[in-house]
């Protein structure tokens, strides 16, 4: 019990967090890569074609996962958020920060492999339907983080506190703005047939898999991406402190 | 009693220089103007995008006018005297709030009509469409609110605004412009109405939290 | 070997797809690598100033 404890309390600290990050970041890279290369050969080459939509549901490999990242992300930031304004603890800054333009990143991933996968599907590369708009919507919420951090950029705490403040009202908001879209195209149109369908029942585990391995590689590069950018913003943000000088000193690379 | 004393002197302030409350509307009319030049005078197109445009229309041009509701109470200096007033920070809020919905929603709601009346509105529509502006016009100062208390002490804030505010104002505009557009197809407009008034009820309890918040931040 | 690749009338949307999806990584890649580069550089010089 008593090493959990020092282990949180440790990653609480911006050096100690920078020291014990510093061994993760290589494996969680090396991992991703090799979890992706596997996944996209296998969902490419080794899945078989789906009988109603041929080749095309092959993007589903990387759209799913990216959307399933956005959204996964945002919530990271929300809580993030809610440690960092309530707690004003630094790693959590570092990493509510570090995430945002990763998510955004995935959320513009999602919107444009949807634009390319529409247009097999339903002849047209956008559609206003449920999920399309809650992730533009999403995109949106991404900018409104990270411009208000980029706008204050004299006093990078007050930034970070307001951009956190933003994240936790884009978070609260989150379910009424996907109720109100769902409510909205559930009246205006007939069910189209769900982008998303990851989830509406793959039977054919040779499908499957592939997805699940490509999750799981993204999972992983966020990781890596996420704990490089939230060590580059310590460094950054402490640049005055004596350990950042030690530490950049120290690194081999 | 505070709460009075300072919605009084807001509202005052605006009602003085009366272009405050005349721009909105002017702006408005241009753009709805706007609307038969680019699609043609034809009443049936008009008439289908009716409910949004007028709809929208008194969104964005309430949407110019939210930045500034704390914006000069920080630069001369009265924000940081509430602030330091025994009056909790989110009543204060409130009362903005509701001198920026005096001066800005209401005249927004007694203009629509117009508006509905240059783009056709069917005419069963307008009771609904008074009523759906009425409910939503107030969340939009307090939605104002929040946004403006955090992007006051920048200096272009307000493009920021309009990005930080739209995902809050899209549930809003979902609601209330399907209302109308319910009514035009003859249809009841009970359900949208309800779930706006959800939203009125949550915007008010939450964000003069939020809003106070971010001003709080923003005085450090 | 060369007809796993083709994937039909979708080649285009499927290896756009991917193409972008590598890109993506790629780019968030060269900015954490270039973000760290700089900021190394600057503790660097700070410290040599003092």
């Amino acid at each position: 019990m008593n090493k959990i404890v020092k282990f949180y309390h440790e990653m609480g600290s911006p050096p100690s967090f920078y020291r014990i990050t510093a061994y993760w970041l290589k494996p969680l890279l090396i991992t991703s890569i090799i979890l992706m290369i596997y996944g996209l050969v296998d969902g490419l080459f080794f899945a078989p074609p789906d009988y109603q939509q041929g080749d095309s549901y092959r993007i589903m490999f990387v759209h799913v996962p990216a959307a399933w990242m956005s959204m996964f992300i945002y919530g990271i930031i929300g809580v993030a958020g809610i440690i960092t304004f309530v707690w004003r603890m630094k790693v959590a800054e570092a990493v509510m920060m570090a995430s945002a333009p990763i998510g955004a990143l995935f959320t513009a991933l999602t919107l444009l492999t949807g634009m390319l996968w529409g247009k097999p599907m339903w002849g047209t590369y956008w559609d206003w339907d449920a999920r399309m708009t809650s992730e533009l919507i999403l995109l949106f919420l991404y900018i409104g983080v990270i411009g208000i951090y980029s706008a204050y950029d004299d006093d990078p705490r007050k930034a970070a506190r307001l951009a956190a403040l933003v994240a936790i009202i884009g978070l609260v908001n989150l379910p009424i703005i996907r109720y109100s879209v769902t409510w909205w195209t559930s009246i205006h149109q007939g069910a189209s047939i769900s982008l998303m369908g990851g989830n509406t029942g793959i039977k054919d585990w040779s499908m499957l898999r592939p997805l699940l391995v490509m999750a799981l590689a993204t999972k992983f590069y966020y990781m890596y991406s996420m704990l490089a950018r939230a060590r580059n913003y310590l460094l950054r943000t402490e640049e005055q402190k004596s350990w950042v000088i030690k530490a950049v000193n120290k690194q081999s690379e | 009693m505070r709460f009075w004393v300072l919605m009084k002197r807001d509202v005052l302030v605006s009602w003085r220089k009366k272009s405050n409350i005349y721009q909105p509307l002017v702006f408005q009319l241009l753009i709805v103007t706007m609307f038969p030049l680019g699609l043609g005078a034809g009443a049936q197109t008009l008439q289908k995008i009716a409910p949004a445009v007028v709809w929208i229309l008194a969104l964005i041009s309430t949407l110019i006018t939210l930045e500034d509701i704390f914006k000069d109470d920080y630069e001369d200096g009265s924000l940081g005297l509430y602030a330091l007033s025994g009056m909790p920070l989110s009543l204060a809020v409130l009362a903005k709030a509701a001198a920026h919905w005096l001066t800005t929603g209401v005249p927004v709601i007694l203009f629509a009509p117009v508006i509905a009346v240059l783009l056709h509105l069917p005419s069963q529509s307008y009771l609904i469409l008074m009523l759906s502006l009425l409910i939503a016009t107030p969340i939009f100062s307090l939605l104002g609110t929040v946004g403006s208390a955090l992007v006051m002490t920048l200096k272009n804030g307000g493009m920021l605004l309009s990005v930080l505010i739209m995902p809050l104002l899209a549930p809003v505009l979902i609601f209330g412009a399907g209302a109308v557009l319910e009514t035009t197809l003859g249809n009841s407009a009970t359900a949208h109405l309800t779930l706006l008034s959800g939203c009125l009820a949550l915007s008010v309890t939450l964000a003069p939290l939020a809003a106070a918040a971010a001003i709080k931040v923003n005085l450090e | 070997m060369l007809e796993l690749f083709d994937m039909g009338k979708y080649n285009f949307f499927v290896w756009s797809s991917i193409s972008l999806f590598i890109l993506m990584i790629a780019v968030d890649l060269g900015s954490v690598w270039k973000q760290r580069k700089q900021i190394t550089r600057r503790v660097k010089a700070r410290h040599r100033r003092k």
